[in-house]
């Protein structure tokens, strides 16, 4: 069963199309699962429709089983969610805005303290949020999302205003809720960070879903894995390798070849060009990253993994 | 996700709302000045001389009111909760975070009337601190230094009645504004409508159409809260028989009620149902 399930979602504000016919699929189990789409892209929007803060102008939506909208309310206390830049009352401490939410659903002051701990907030939990920075606000929205202690979490652009700290902190928070059984949509533009904490992956671009699959399955989208070869001829070079069978391009750096042979075959290449006199000057894999597949498949339209 | 959980939410959330603090502070700041200038300043020494009199609260003479310093304040304290239920819902908008709150409690309109009725909740305490501030204040200045004698038989049950309605129309007055804030979603809106209403019909329109002023809010809590009926006369012409005649409307104080609670249940509920269909972004 899928937590999320989305078919044909659609949100038009006048002539504009925020969200164009969305399908997705976020599977049950737990795990973490990262929901990528350029600026603009409607990822904000389909989250705002998911959990019944604006109506979709077409399509339906289900969370946890449930039509997103009018019976929202009998699965809302399994989930946790931040929306864009957490909104908190500004003249309130983080521990009031907390307490206050938690009252709501009954839950008391001790979750609330061990809610601010868990996002290391506790030291400042008795400030006003208006003198929070972007990231102790960021922090204050994910202890308020956390406070339910919710089955599912729908965090769209978590690391907002987050050092380099925080955002580990922030990646080792995810991995470890996902880890607990929770299943954890988190959207964002920032790549490494989603293919460092996630195990599955859809991409959006214009409202409409490009790809979805495992991390490894969006990957394999994208261009084959190959080396990275320096040399003082690059011409020479190409030339030499083809002699023996292997693909090379030159990259477009004045001195850099790509060759197309697996990254464990790095001594062949040494020892083809070494035997007709090119040596290397250096000699990396090149590695396709999600931020790669992302660029390539946001500008190629929908694919199938 | 009980209502009773949400509304105790909604409470203590305005109960920690400066603009609450700040407002009654302000009302029992102007309470107490009053009392004590009254006080300090209290001549005469028969009965009938002292400025500083118990009576000046709140008397009736046969068909109207004689003295009504509890109304005036009670005005005074009507502009505080106009601002808090303004402020109170505009503020929400304005900070972002009603989404939040939708993503505790997603139906939405639990959680606007849990709103309302905590504002009403918050007016009917603010209200009634303050006048009871202004009630015994004025009583113990009129015992120090002026009269509590020359009341009528009826001065104790009369000052309740009035505090009563003062409250009942304290309420109608913070659900209009709440209405317009959720209507506007903005304070300013909500006030700014509340100001161009007052010009714009309640002064401008009312004059030169009297049948339409009997209708409105002001005239109708004006009749309401004295408790005495309200007479509007258009122009007058002096007949064959040499008597004036013209247009002449009665406001009663209680269709008075009836239209004030039409009105702001319309408001409310305009504004509810707004907030139950709009996108919250």
């Amino acid at each position: 069963m899928a937590v999320i399930e989305a078919q044909g979602l659609r949100k038009v504000y006048g002539r504009r199309v925020a969200v164009g016919g969305l399908d997705l699929e976020v599977p049950d189990g737990g795990g973490v699962f990262g929901f990528l789409g350029p600026n603009g892209s409607g990822k904000t929007t389909t989250i705002r429709m998911l959990l019944g803060l604006i109506a979709p102008s077409g399509g339906t939506a289900t969370v946890l089983g449930v039509t997103s909208g009018a019976g929202l309310h009998r699965v809302m206390p399994r989930i946790g969610a931040i929306v864009e830049s957490p909104a908190l009352f500004p003249a309130f401490s983080g521990r009031r805005n907390l307490e206050l939410l938690g009252r709501i659903q009954g839950v008391g002051p001790k979750a609330v303290d061990a809610a601010l701990a868990r996002v290391g907030l506790a030291e400042r939990a008795d400030d006003r949020v208006g003198k929070y920075s972007l990231g102790m606000k960021q922090r204050a929205g994910l202890a308020a999302a956390l406070l339910k202690d919710p089955e599912l979490l729908m965090l769209d652009e978590p690391a907002n205003g987050l050092d380099p700290q925080g955002m580990k902190e922030l990646r080792d928070l995810v991995k470890s809720l996902g880890a607990e059984g929770r299943t954890v949509l988190v959207s964002s533009h920032l790549l490494t960070e989603i293919q460092l904490m996630c195990d599955r992956v859809a991409i959006i671009q214009g409202g409409v879903r490009v790809t979805q699959g495992t991390v490894e399955d969006v990957l394999a989208l994208g261009r084959s894995n190959g080396l990275l070869v320096r040399v003082a001829d690059p011409v020479g070079a190409i030339a030499v390798l083809g002699a023996e069978g292997i693909g090379a391009t030159a990259t477009g750096l004045a001195d850099q070849i790509r060759v197309e042979l697996p990254h464990d075959a790095g001594a062949r290449v040494t020892e083809v060009l070494a035997t007709h006199g090119v040596y290397l000057r250096e000699l990396v894999a090149d590695e396709v990253d999600l931020e790669t597949v992302f660029l390539e498949l946001t500008r190629r339209g929908p694919q199938v993994p | 996700m009980t209502f009773a959980a949400l509304l105790g939410s909604e409470v203590r959330r305005l109960g920690s709302r400066r603009v609450v603090w700040w407002g009654t502070a302000g009302a029992l700041a102007l309470v107490v000045l009053v009392v004590v200038l009254n006080t300090i300043n209290s001549t005469g020494t028969g009965v009938g001389e002292h400025t500083m009199r118990l009576s000046k609260l709140w008397l009736e003479h046969p068909g109207g009111v004689a003295e009504n310093t509890l109304l005036a304040m009670s005005v005074f304290v009507f502009i505080i909760v106009v601002g808090i239920a303004a402020t109170a819902v505009g503020g929400d908008y304005r900070a972002g975070t009603f989404g939040t709150l939708l993503l505790w409690e997603p139906r939405r309109v639990r959680v606007a009337v849990a709103r309302l009725v905590a504002l009403t909740i918050v007016t009917v305490v603010v209200y009634l601190v303050v006048t009871g501030v202004l009630v015994g204040g004025w009583y113990a200045g009129s015992a120090l230094r002026g009269s509590t004698s020359g009341l009528g038989p009826d001065f104790w049950t009369d000052l309740a009645a009035v505090v009563g309605r003062c409250t009942v129309g304290a309420v109608v007055l913070t659900l209009i504004t709440a209405g317009l804030a959720f209507i506007t979603r903005s304070t300013v809106g909500a006030l700014m409508v509340w100001i161009g209403y007052l010009i714009a019909v309640e002064g401008i329109l009312a004059a030169r159409v009297r049948s339409l002023d009997a209708s409105l809010l002001l005239r109708n809590l004006s009749a309401f809260l004295t408790g005495y009926r309200l007479e509007i006369t258009g122009p007058q012409t002096v007949g064959p028989t040499g008597r004036f005649t013209g247009e002449r409307y009665l406001v009663l104080p209680g269709p008075a009620l009836l239209r004030m609670v039409v009105i702001a249940l319309i408001v409310a509920g305009l504004g509810v149902g707004l907030f139950w269909r709009r996108d919250v972004t």
